[in-house]
């Protein structure tokens, strides 16, 4: 029993000194921060859209794998500028990858959700639905 | 004294082998240990990302490939570097996939799967403490309590990658941020294990818990974009970087039989 308190107050000790650091000296995330450029995303977006409109589903998913890669390969270091937009654009990522890759995509469900996705980029503080 | 020598020829002789099946914990230990987590998380990463055919698929392929290894280390009765490492390297993938999947694919909260991995963890150590009246990793010289390693290993990689998602992302804190803090939680528990007498198995538990999310943290260091800044290596060449460097070391420890442990404790 004393060692598993010795060990949780080596565990407490600089987790209590790593906070009090943070709150006195880094000053806490800005709500409305930047997720930096994303147009290139959007860029890649856009041509999802093109493709679909064609009805070419099976060429869309290829290409939105594209962003699908560069989105999760940048989410270590991009998620933490401002996490609540970033969860919004990785929600609206997550149903147009479904919308393209669940079954037969359809038209009715592929259109709003790239157009949500391609808002959710434009303007990361809005959440989608 | 004939029917003592009976006795001891009677017993099953892969049980009653003195060698410990798993290696002294060394400083190349933890060193490969780290390693082998960071190459856990951006191999997962990459796997999951570029190989296209999804987390699931992923996940079934890389935990048959880690059943076959631990067949293989359960088969060596010894320490042997190089299956031994396998096993680790594989395992820190498939408990990164374990993770991934129950968050994105069943929606189970990190929270949840921190605290699920810690009851499963607790409850590992206390029936293999029931059954052999020990958890020293001084004597795993029979097929039972590595059995019971291994388990305890699988839960410490799925804890670890739960704890340290758990902090980066739900308190908002940035790889480097998240490196920092269980960085200072290792030193602590070092201090703790050099000065103040914690025990030494219990400090060995959790720093093993803890090296995951710090290699994790490292790994995204080594594979983010400048811009968010990383190095910039990507997830291929810190993979392929990382294995190379376990590699090298797993191939001086097979030369030079560093690590290995004869003597076993009651």
């Amino acid at each position: 029993m004393k060692q598993i308190l010795l060990a949780a107050a080596l565990i407490v000790a600089p987790i209590v000194a790593f906070t009090g650091f943070n709150l006195a000296f880094v000053s806490p995330a800005v709500a409305n921060a930047t997720l930096g450029d994303l147009s290139p995303m959007k860029v890649i977006i856009a041509d999802v859209q093109k493709i679909a409109a064609t009805g070419d589903f099976k060429a869309a998913e290829v290409r939105i794998t594209d962003f699908e890669t560069s989105w999760d390969d940048a989410a270590a270091g991009m998620r933490p500028l401002n996490p609540a937009a970033w969860d919004n654009i990785d929600g609206a990522s997550d149903h147009a990858l479904k919308a393209l890759r669940k079954g037969t995509p359809t038209v009715d469900v592929v259109t709003p959700a790239l157009a949500a996705l391609l808002a959710a980029l434009t303007d990361p503080s809005k959440a989608s639905n | 004294m004939a029917n003592l020598a009976f006795a001891e020829l009677a017993t099953p002789v892969q049980d009653t082998s003195p060698l410990n099946r798993v290696p002294k914990v060394t400083v190349d230990f933890w060193l490969i240990k780290l390693m082998a987590v960071t190459m856990g998380e951006t191999a997962a990463d990459y796997l999951n990302v570029n190989l296209g055919i999804g987390l699931t698929n992923t996940s079934l392929i890389m935990t048959a490939v880690l059943i076959v290894a631990l067949a293989a280390q359960f088969r060596q009765k010894r320490y042997v570097p190089w299956s031994y490492w396998l096993a680790v390297v594989l395992i820190s993938i498939v408990g990164t996939l374990v993770t991934d999947n129950l968050v994105d694919n069943f929606g189970v909260p990190l929270l949840t799967t921190a605290i699920g991995f810690s009851i499963a963890l607790a409850v590992t150590f206390a029936v293999w403490y029931r059954s052999e009246g020990t958890l020293s990793i001084h004597s795993i010289q029979t097929t039972r309590r590595e059995a019971w390693y291994w388990l305890a290993i699988l839960f410490t990689f799925a804890l670890g990658t739960a704890a340290g998602d758990l902090v980066a992302e739900k308190f908002g804190l940035g790889y480097l941020s998240t490196g920092v803090l269980f960085g200072m939680i290792i030193a602590s528990l070092s201090a703790g294990y050099f000065l103040l007498g914690l025990d030494a198995i219990l400090g060995f538990w959790l720093v093993y818990v803890l090296t995951r999310p710090l290699g994790a943290s490292f790994g995204d260091l080594m594979s983010q974009d400048p811009k968010y800044g990383g190095f910039g290596f990507g997830t291929v060449i810190t993979s392929a970087l990382f294995l190379g460097a376990i590699v090298a070391i797993v191939g001086y420890m097979t030369w030079t039989h560093d690590g290995e442990e004869m003597a076993v404790e009651a």
